[in-house]
């Protein structure tokens, strides 16, 4: 099962580029069947712990393997769903361009490819414990994003995908560059085998510094945000829900992996330091922009640059002995933060396809009177909302609880200001943002009818990143098994 | 500055441009088959002086391609600044170990990059000289 999450969706491409009418329930079907696929993987794992698919027979020399342990059923689990309600909301906006229908059908033909071959590279990520299949399908993932991010067609969506395309190429040659190294020294690819055999040397370091580079800059994590704004912004509405959701998850994985799993000797406490220092900087950066931003995709875009920051917090709160409390509640924290901000951020930018659908625009200010006139899509706007601000009882709240008990405990206390602030300034933007919704003192514009299963998938996912909050046990189930990750328990943080 | 002319749909690399691309990522696998055929095979285990050059050359070559794919001033400057990032991992894994793994993934890296530079090549010559429209509903 777990080597067919893998496969489906590649072998899913061949329908779809043979019959191209058949494109959307092809890719509809094969997205079903990979969150039946997930669950099927998901409920051994929360019962019964990992499980291993292995390459026989001449695959066996490569070292090609594929785990899915508690992290990456998280993760496989957080792309299923929010793919689910992606594609169905996606099958609706495509059909519904009025007096576009030609261009319409030629952009939904190449999103569909586009969005199998994302779903796959994404199931890869999360499933390979080899360098390159993780750089292959990193590949895969950065190529069809900037294919979505382009898709939009306007100047702005052409301009922003080249500059995506230039931001994450050093990323993916700095992180072949790394393996080429840890191979040459090591003579293997695979990470948990690496894992045990490297040693702090100038130029394990300097494998680890390029590996690290590669992804912080695919994640977008401060300073290297500045391609993700306009690149989320610009895409059509439901690629922009898929990436600013869950894309720049997959990245986050592999430096997840990289940092506990196969550095955890190079990573030092300064190192970590550092990373929360940036974090903690992008928290409010990406805050503050969101804050001047007039246009709600921008907006949205800008709020992921920001929660991505709250992620990076888990580096330096990790730094603890095997056991201590503060680590898994911070560990806890951080993957509570992973899921509630992917279906929460999804769900936003899903609602930001249906205002600019609805009435044209999506600056701030023509959204007078959407309240009353798209009740629907309002309240998963504002149910998103509570989950970034992080308000009980949502998901967003048991993450930043979660993250601020690890911060007091561990005495870190320099992360508090951040924490607290970050939350502010989220509820401030969000505030900002729904005000204008319930505002009905200007022009009201003309709005155009919008199909109720884009507005009921854009709710449900919102609803599902609150419900997380409200029924804890099954995702402890899964996070409490890798509540201390491999190389925290060699007192990772501690020289 | 991009200049946008008027609207075009996107589409993936041309396939003429992934053959020349893969077609030059399969010559330089063969020339780099030859070079460590001809240089590096007398002076084998463990780390030799020969093998430790390549290294070398191949950092430097990394090093170049990054600051020429981050600062070029045009896109064939930048394309040829990643192909020779590339070009300097594949050299580094076939260089340090040579083995049939370090061949594949040294050829699996040069066709992404070739790849890549295709598609990158496309997206800019479609917004160079066609363009895109307003985005409305």
């Amino acid at each position: 099962m777990i080597l067919w999450l893998v496969l489906l969706p590649f072998l899913a491409l061949i329908p779809c580029r043979l019959m191209p009418r058949w494109r959307e329930p092809v890719a509809l079907g094969a997205t079903a069947v990979n969150l039946v696929l997930a669950l099927g993987v998901g409920v051994p794992v929360m019962r019964d712990g990992e499980r291993l698919w292995g390459a026989t027979g001449w695959l066996a020399w490569a070292d090609v393997g594929l785990v899915a342990d508690g992290l990456s059923t998280i993760l496989l689990l957080t792309t299923a769903v929010t793919a689910m309600a992606v594609t169905i909301y996606a099958a609706y906006y495509f059909r519904v361009q009025p007096g576009r229908e030609a261009s319409s059908a030629r952009v939904a033909g190449r999103f569909w490819l586009l969005w199998l071959v994302l779903l796959g590279g994404l199931n890869g990520l999360f499933l390979s414990t080899n360098l390159v299949a993780l750089f292959l399908f990193l590949e895969l993932i950065g190529g069809a994003a900037v294919g979505m991010v382009a898709l939009g067609g306007s100047q702005m969506a052409l301009a922003a995908s080249m500059r995506y395309y230039f931001a994450r190429l050093p990323g993916s040659l700095a992180f072949l560059f790394g393996v080429a190294l840890l191979y040459g020294i090591y003579g293997s690819l695979d990470l948990r085998a690496l894992g045990g055999l490297l040693e702090p040397s100038p130029l394990v370091a300097v494998a680890a510094a390029l590996m690290v580079f590669g992804v912080v800059v695919k994640a977008s994590l401060f300073p290297f945000h500045f391609w993700l704004p306009p690149a989320h912004s610009g895409a059509v509405g439901p690629a922009g829900a898929m990436l600013s959701g869950v894309v720049v998850k997959g990245p986050f994985y592999v430096f997840l992996r990289l940092w506990f799993d196969l550095f955890p000797d190079v990573a030092t406490p300064t190192a970590a330091q550092c990373l929360g220092a940036l974090g903690a900087i992008g928290i409010v950066w990406g805050a503050a922009q969101a804050l001047r931003s007039e246009q709600l995709k921008l907006v949205i875009a800008y709020s992921t640059v920001s929660q991505m920051g709250f992620l990076v917090l888990l580096f330096p709160l990790l730094t603890g002995p095997i056991g201590t409390a503060w680590a898994s509640a911070a560990w806890t924290g951080g993957l509570y933060q992973v899921m509630s901000h992917a279906m929460a951020k999804a769900s936003l930018l899903m609602a930001a396809g249906i205002v600019l659908y609805a009435i044209g625009s999506d600056k701030l200010s023509d959204m007078d009177g959407m309240a009353r006139r798209l009740p629907v899509t309002t309240l998963a706007m504002a149910l998103s909302c509570v989950t970034l601000i992080g308000l009980p009882p949502s998901g967003g709240f048991i993450a930043k609880w979660l993250l601020l008990t690890a911060t007091i405990e561990s005495g870190q206390w320099w992360w508090i200001p951040p924490l607290l602030g970050g939350g502010l300034l989220t509820a401030a933007y969000a505030f900002r943002l729904l005000s204008y919704a319930f505002r009905t003192e200007g022009r009201v514009p003309p709005m155009r009818p919008v199909p109720l299963g884009m507005e009921m998938m854009t709710l449900s996912l919102a609803l599902v990143a609150i419900l997380i909050g409200l029924r804890v046990q099954e995702p402890m189930r899964l996070i409490e098994p890798i509540a201390e990750p491999a190389g925290m328990g060699e007192e990772v943080g501690h020289e | 500055m991009i200049e946008i002319k008027e609207k075009t749909p996107i589409r993936g690399p041309s396939r003429p441009a992934v053959l020349r691309g893969g077609a030059v990522a399969v010559a330089v696998i063969l020339a780099m088959g030859v070079v460590r055929a001809l240089v590096l095979f007398p002076f084998e285990p463990p780390l030799s002086g020969a093998r430790l050059t390549v290294a070398a050359v191949a950092v430097v070559l990394f090093f170049s391609g990054a600051l020429l794919l981050m600062l070029g001033a045009t896109l064939a400057r930048r394309m040829i600044g990643a192909q020779a990032m590339a070009l300097a991992s594949a050299t580094m894994f076939i260089a340090l170990a040579g083995d049939l793994k370090a061949w594949v993934a040294a050829g699996l890296g040069l066709l992404v990059a070739a790849g890549m530079t295709a598609w990158g090549a496309r997206l800019a010559g479609e917004i160079r000289t066609l363009g895109g429209e307003e985005e409305k509903p």
